[in-house]
């Protein structure tokens, strides 16, 4: 299990990461969410050991994030590259040398890793000669290279085609299934929505949200009706137990707060004319500014997509 | 478990030495520096544009026919020799040949009026037919005086030959005309020499100046390989950084493990390279000396024997100056993210190294006078100025311990800052780099 406890992150006055805690257990993916400048990446490199915490405890398993936690870990950052001079299969294996594979192994597991992703036939080629793709690609494969316990992907769909990117996914979903803690972060909404497990919100460093998607789902869940209609928009008001969430001469949004739709309907069929009903479950953006502005908060939600 | 600074040294050492960087540099380095070492004086000897003509023009009527068929007696092997032509060619001519180029001299009709040759050959000149034209009359003394006459006096080497066979054929004849005969004069002309000894400990040993050489050289030597492999270390850093690998790299190794790896490579690296060149010099230096004493005739080449402690002296500041510089180079590699931001940090730096070499004639001139002690102690310029001073004379043990201690203490406290500074820098994009910044990230 990867446990953050109450983690402080200060940069001179700035404090990047302001108490935040969370864990993910094995076998789950968890999406890390937020802005851009949120304070994903250093909550990020906090957990590769790259830099300490200034309060607050990060551990996996029984071991406190550090050299030793980092042989256990593969880390794909957000701005990454490689030894653009160095063959395919050099890069690989220096890489896997510094995560304690000797050198033979690592370049028969980063072999059999590159028939695996279609790369086979580019072994011996400069690095600089492949394309963004495959570089992407290749960079994947060496986060994994040492079949590490915890894998973090900082924006791993970033610059991928969609069909790169469904590999990427399905990987992602067969790490998960052998049992691995996976941590996934983005800006995009919908990608979590894809594959995560549990979710962590993060808005100016501090986390605002946090839990198993499904049931953070069912919180905001399909509570809330979009009805479009003609009529006097008046007797909306009359109706009780819910809330207005969005009103217009002839489109209104309804939270129920838990009261039954039927009723409500029959009762805007009597008095509007209705062209349209419809029960939605909100997205995460919704949610995520939902929370942020309940919570009172400042939204900086300018890069989440 | 491997250590990752041999993880990473291993990379920085193979990855670079396969390199086509490192095989034309260690190739091309030395040619380098001999190309421009020589280069200016193989040119200068070049002369490039074919036979040259010179008329003469001898009023006095003693000198010019002498001077056609003149050879100085005592020539050494560098001095030109003179081929007489008259029999073959036209009566009064004569070719110089010399770096396959020729002078070639010819005698002007004395029966026409002076005014009259000038105005000729000033025609010629102008026709590019002629180099130049040589005037010689005398004055009230009846010393010669020479006027030479181009449209480009620059060919200062055939000038200089023309003139010094002009002034040995003026002695020749004042000799004569005083009674001396040629080898009275020579035995005026001999000179003695004085040996220079050194003294030491271990006695006194002859030095023709080959100390001071060393000195210098040495002091050079260091001097290159600081800027070489300190910025070969930069760029590594900045490439690490530029190309996004560190931030991987770093969640794997410690940072610290990353400079020193990245440091002891390329310094192994330079080493490998001094090797190559050492070897390669010695076998030169060894043909060399075959070939000098081939012209000499059987002279023995000027022998630079370089005692072991100044070779060992010479190692070991340079191993000293390569890690307390490297380190820093390596720091501002790593805060940078392009050459431009680089070039501003490391001007300052450059100073260090530029400095001591600037005082190096003032300190091997004196060695031990206060301001050599002062200056070659400050650690660093104690790799250019303690490896100078040692060639020239040794310095006492304290002062050089002393040297060693502080050059010590200063690695330890450069990989200190330069730890912490790389630790923030690998990470920070972007930023325009200053001094007060960085000392802000010292306390991160």
């Amino acid at each position: 299990m990867l446990k953050i406890e109450s983690v402080t992150k200060k940069y001179g006055q700035f404090t990047a990461v302001d108490s935040l805690s969370f864990s993910v257990d094995k076998g789950r993916i968890l999406g890390l969410l937020g802005p851009n400048g949120a304070g994903k990446t250093s909550t990020i490199r906090m957990i590769a050991g790259i830099t300490l915490p200034d309060s607050g405890r990060i551990t996996f398993g029984s071991i406190p994030a550090g050299p030793a936690s980092q042989m256990l870990m593969g880390y794909l950052p957000e701005e990454r590259g490689l030894y653009k001079r160095m063959t395919v299969l050099e890069g690989i294996q220096f890489l896997g040398e510094l995560k304690q594979i000797p050198a033979r192994e690592a370049r028969k597991k980063g072999l059999n890793l590159l028939e695996e992703f279609g790369l086979a036939d580019w072994q011996n080629k400069k690095i600089e000669a492949l394309s963004k793709g495959m570089q992407q690609k290749v960079q994947i494969l060496t986060t994994i290279l040492h079949d590490p316990d915890l894998i973090i992907l900082d924006e791993p769909l970033s610059g991928l085609d969609p069909i790169n990117a469904e590999l990427v996914n399905t990987l992602i979903m067969d790490l998960k299934n052998k049992g691995k803690i996976i941590l996934f972060s983005t800006h995009r909404m919908e990608q979590v929505e894809k594959i995560c497990d549990d979710i962590v919100l993060i808005n100016k460093g501090i986390g605002v949200l946090n839990g198993p998607l499904n049931e953070i789902r069912k919180k905001f869940g399909t509570d809330s009706v979009i009805i479009g209609f003609d009529g006097d928009a008046s007797v909306l008001n009359r109706i009780a137990g819910i809330t207005l969430a969005d009103i217009h001469p002839k489109h209104a949004e309804i939270k129920l707060n838990g009261t039954p739709l039927k009723p409500v309907i029959a009762f805007l069929n009597e008095h509007l004319e209705l062209h349209r009903v419809e029960r939605v479950s909100p997205s995460l953006k919704d949610i995520f500014i939902r929370t942020v502005t309940e919570q009172g908060f400042d939204l900086e939600a300018g890069g989440l997509e | 478990m491997k250590s990752p600074v041999w993880i990473i040294l291993k990379r920085e050492y193979t990855s670079r030495i396969k390199s086509k960087g490192f095989i034309i540099g260690t190739i091309l380095g030395p040619v380098m520096i001999l190309a421009l070492a020589f280069l200016p004086a193989v040119i200068a000897t070049m002369n490039l544009g074919g036979p040259k003509t010179v008329v003469i023009y001898d009023e006095t009527g003693q000198y010019g026919s002498e001077l056609l068929s003149y050879q100085p007696e005592r020539t050494d092997p560098s001095a030109l020799k003179l081929k007489d032509l008259a029999a073959d060619k036209a009566a009064d001519k004569i070719a110089e040949e010399h770096a396959g180029d020729k002078l070639i001299l010819e005698m002007a009709d004395v029966t026409e009026p002076a005014s009259g040759f000038r105005k000729r050959m000033t025609d010629s000149l102008a026709a590019g037919k002629i180099y130049g034209y040589l005037m010689i009359s005398a004055d009230s003394s009846s010393r010669p005086v020479l006027e030479f006459f181009s449209s480009s006096a620059s060919d200062f080497l055939a000038l200089s030959n023309l003139e010094k066979r002009v002034n040995s054929l003026f002695r020749l004849k004042t000799l004569d005309r005083l009674g001396i005969t040629p080898e009275t004069a020579r035995e005026i002309n001999e000179t003695v020499s004085m040996k220079v000894f050194k003294v030491t400990e271990k006695g006194a040993e002859e030095d023709s100046g080959s100390s001071l050489m060393l000195a210098f050289g040495m002091g050079f030597f260091i001097y290159m390989s600081m800027f070489i492999y300190g910025s070969m270390v930069m760029q590594s850093a900045m490439e690490e950084k530029q190309s996004r690998i560190v931030e991987v790299i770093i969640s794997s190794v410690r940072p610290f493990d990353l400079l020193m790896g990245k440091i002891l490579g390329v310094g192994l690296l330079g080493l490998t390279q001094y090797l190559i060149w050492g070897l390669t010099a010695a076998g030169i230096g060894l043909y060399g000396a075959a070939m000098i004493s081939a012209f000499t005739g059987g002279g023995a080449a000027p022998g630079l024997v370089i005692p072991w402690y100044t070779i060992a002296a010479f190692i070991l500041y340079f191993v000293g100056g390569y890690l307390i510089f490297s380190t820093i180079y390596a720091a501002v590699g790593a805060s940078v993210d392009n050459m431009n931001d680089a070039q501003q940090i490391v001007t300052p730096i450059a100073l260090l190294i530029i400095i001591p070499i600037l005082m190096i004639s003032q300190i091997v001139r004196d060695p031990n006078s206060t301001l050599a002690v002062v200056l070659s102690l400050i650690p660093f310029f104690s790799p250019i100025l303690m490896t100078a001073r040692i060639a020239v004379q040794v310095p006492p043990w304290y002062e050089i311990a002393a040297s060693g201690v502080l050059m010590t203490g200063t690695f330890i406290l450069m990989v200190w800052l330069s730890a912490k500074i790389y630790r923030v820098g690998v990470l920070m994009y972007g930023k325009r780099l200053t001094f007060a910044e960085l000392y802000r990230w010292l306390r991160y």
